[in-house]
């Protein structure tokens, strides 16, 4: 396998309001391989942009919290100074040098941010700051996160050559943003985001304000930067069609927790799959038989301000047996891929714990 | 935009024909003549008439208009019903002062006001944020004329650091100003805070985070300049209240302003003087209202896009 570029373990996020407890996101794990496409798949609400937002640590302020767990960047792309730092420490242990997210300081995070993980937001007609010009605003995240290396000519330069490549000819860029389309938008979006040429890039339903035809086109543009840029992305979105053109693995999730994910062909064509999955698959309809009706998954997801002993899919699970309703499921692997499910607690090879585990001390004795 | 400018100063001048008609209109077809308001109760029948002939009050409503108008025309605003003494130079007596207490009181608003709400917004349920919505109610529920007078009371008689009355010099303009802002800075507070609040949770903003910007780079760069507009605007709205509005003031601090003219001109159905210093008020808000849209376009280019189209 590659190297790991980030790793989530046990992430639990929380929205506290006056009102209530809203528990986004619950024991969230997994990792994001370098260069790699992860699909984060599930329905609204489930926990898909919190997760993006923890990573980045733009949580709402005084509202979101990261209550526990860890998310640890690789550290070949540490801020300079972080790694020097750090530095000392490293030499005398051989502890984990990498930046954990969640204890990051504000200074730290600002170095990262735009920088190494940067982020494209669900709607590029309002992403963009109506009263500085579009080259103002690519240019700018250049200026942040430059260390006096780039003089101005290099940055506009650079702004020039970031526009080409999105698509967008550099002479539009001391237009401001009510004068682009709201594809032209989601490209200078996408400009911004890779303008530093970053190690992850978190992109929230980039396609989902725009209409199918600029969505092609621009899935196929990021797909192209991606390769070129050798980013590493977490695709965040619904439509499982995106996820099969564009991701190498999927993450299904519900209700805050990952209850399925392994790689496309695992997800698409395999033979055991959580039935949440097989719900999300069966609700597309299919192009070759008349449907009279579309076969949406009944029920509703569970209210996250309440905690559930057992599986948050219970209430809706056609499968659901007694345990369901008591006992939180394991992170089970089955056929290579992890499944969160009781219904394969016998033919399961071992949680997804154990394979870790054992997958560490391969690497170590090979050392 | 020079077009649009030019446009809106042409429109400036239907705008002044169609108030000084209404206004006109209003004091010479109600009841009330200002001969007998001159002369008195017990002046005689004939003393009217012949007053009512010297002043033209005889003829048609309209040539009287007409007259006025083509007199407003070449400069000449009449002269009043009772000093006789030509409006304009009592108009441009008054109308510096008047001026100067609104730049003043406006001024003093947006500089105590504007920050005041920017950064309790910036430190929102903070301590400050407290303070200064507390201060703000205060200031709209003190009455100005109780404010004029106690600011008075304690500066003027008991400290005797600044005059009570009178405008003959710069430091007489500072009590009176400090009472007109009271209202204006709580307005401006308000509603700067919540301005900068709203584009504080718009997407832009988080995306400006989400390149690693300083929190302080965010507010400068990305935030107040897009919550300037309701700002501006409240501004402009109070220029126009000050400019006709502050008779109290003028009378707590016995200045000599346009607000006084006016009250006492409609109480002696003085045509001449209340037309004429309407005029100038609706001429200056004109002006400032064309500086309001201006400044938005200078603000926002969306707007400015628009002026260039039409």
């Amino acid at each position: 396998m590659d190297e790991k570029l980030l790793e989530i373990k046990d992430l639990n996020v929380t929205y506290v309001t006056d009102d209530a407890t809203v528990y986004a996101v619950n024991g969230l794990n997994f990792d994001i391989y370098k260069g790699e496409t992860l699909g984060l798949v599930g329905e609204t609400g489930a926990g898909k942009t919190t997760t993006a937002l923890a990573i980045m640590k733009l949580l709402p302020d005084k509202i979101g919290f990261i209550n526990s767990g860890s998310i640890k960047l690789a550290d070949l792309d540490a801020p300079q100074e972080h790694k020097e730092a750090k530095g000392a420490e490293a030499e005398e242990s051989e502890e984990d040098t990498r930046l954990d997210i969640t204890k990051a300081s504000e200074a730290d995070m600002r170095l990262i941010r735009g920088n190494s993980i940067s982020m494209i937001f669900q709607d590029p007609m309002t992403s963009l700051n109506p009263v500085l010009t579009v080259g103002a605003q690519i240019s700018e995240v250049l200026e942040l996160h430059n260390n006096g290396e780039m003089s101005k000519a290099d940055i506009q330069n650079k702004v020039d050559e970031i526009l080409t490549l999105v698509g967008i000819p550099p002479a539009r860029k001391h237009e401001y943003p009510h004068q682009f389309s709201g594809g032209m938008k989601q490209r200078v979006v996408i400009a911004i985001a890779l303008a530093c040429q970053p190690r992850l890039l978190l992109a929230d339903e980039p396609t989902t304000a725009l209409d199918v035809t600029i969505q092609a086109q621009v899935l196929e543009m990021m797909k192209d930067l991606k390769v070129k840029l050798n980013t590493a992305m977490l695709l965040i979105t619904h439509d499982l069609g995106v996820v099969a053109q564009t991701c190498d693995r999927v993450a299904i999730m519900y209700a805050g927790e990952i209850i399925e994910i392994g790689t496309v062909e695992q997800i698409f064509e395999g033979e055991h799959h959580h039935p949440y999955t097989v719900g999300l698959f069966g609700s597309i309809p299919d192009l070759t038989k008349a449907t009279k009706r579309l076969n949406p998954i009944d029920g509703l997801m569970p209210d996250p301000t309440v905690i559930i002993p057992g599986c948050k899919f219970a209430d809706r699970c056609p499968k659901c047996m007694e345990i369901c309703k008591s006992e939180k499921p394991a992170n089970l692997m089955v056929d290579g891929h992890m499944i969160k499910c009781h219904l394969f607690n016998d033919i399961a090879d071992g949680t997804l714990e154990e394979a870790q585990a054992q997958e560490e001390q391969a690497a170590e004795e090979t050392k | 935009m020079l077009k649009f400018v030019l446009k809106r100063l042409l429109m400036l001048i239907p705008i002044i024909i169609g108030i000084s008609f209404i206004i006109f209109a209003i004091m010479s077809l109600t009841p009330g003549d200002p001969a007998q308001l001159i002369l008195g109760e017990n002046a005689s029948q004939e003393d009217i008439m012949a007053k009512r002939e010297e002043l033209g009050l005889n003829d048609n409503f309209f040539v009287r208009y007409f007259k006025y108008m083509a007199g407003v025309v070449r400069g000449d605003f009449g002269n009043s019903y009772r000093t006789t003494l030509p409006v304009i130079d009592e108009i441009m007596v008054r109308f510096p002062s008047t001026l100067m207490l609104a730049f003043f009181g406006i001024g003093l608003s947006v500089v105590i006001g504007v920050p005041l709400g920017i950064i309790s917004a910036i430190r929102q349920y903070s301590i400050f944020d407290y303070f200064s919505r507390t201060l703000a109610l205060l200031l709209t529920a003190i009455p100005a004329f109780w404010l004029g007078l106690m600011l008075m009371l304690v500066f003027s008689l008991n400290l005797g650091w600044l005059p009570s009355t009178g405008t003959d010099s710069w430091t007489g303009f500072i009590l009176p100003s400090i009472t007109l802002a009271a209202s204006a800075t709580a307005t401006l507070t308000r509603m700067s805070r919540s301005s900068v609040l709203e584009v504080i949770r718009q997407d832009y903003v988080r995306t400006a985070r989400a390149k690693g910007a300083s929190e302080r780079r965010i507010i400068f760069k990305h935030v107040l300049r897009n919550s300037l507009l309701p700002i501006v605007t409240i501004v402009g709205m109070n220029f126009g209240v000050q400019m006709g509005g502050t008779v109290v003031i003028e009378s707590v601090f016995t200045i000599s302003g346009l607000g006084t003219l006016m009250i006492t001109s409609v109480r002696m159905k003085d045509i001449p003087s209340v037309v004429g210093s309407v005029m100038f008020v609706a001429v200056a808000i004109g002006l400032a209202n064309l500086l309001v849209d201006i400044l938005y376009a200078y603000i926002d280019p969306r707007i400015k896009s628009q002026y260039s189209k039409r």
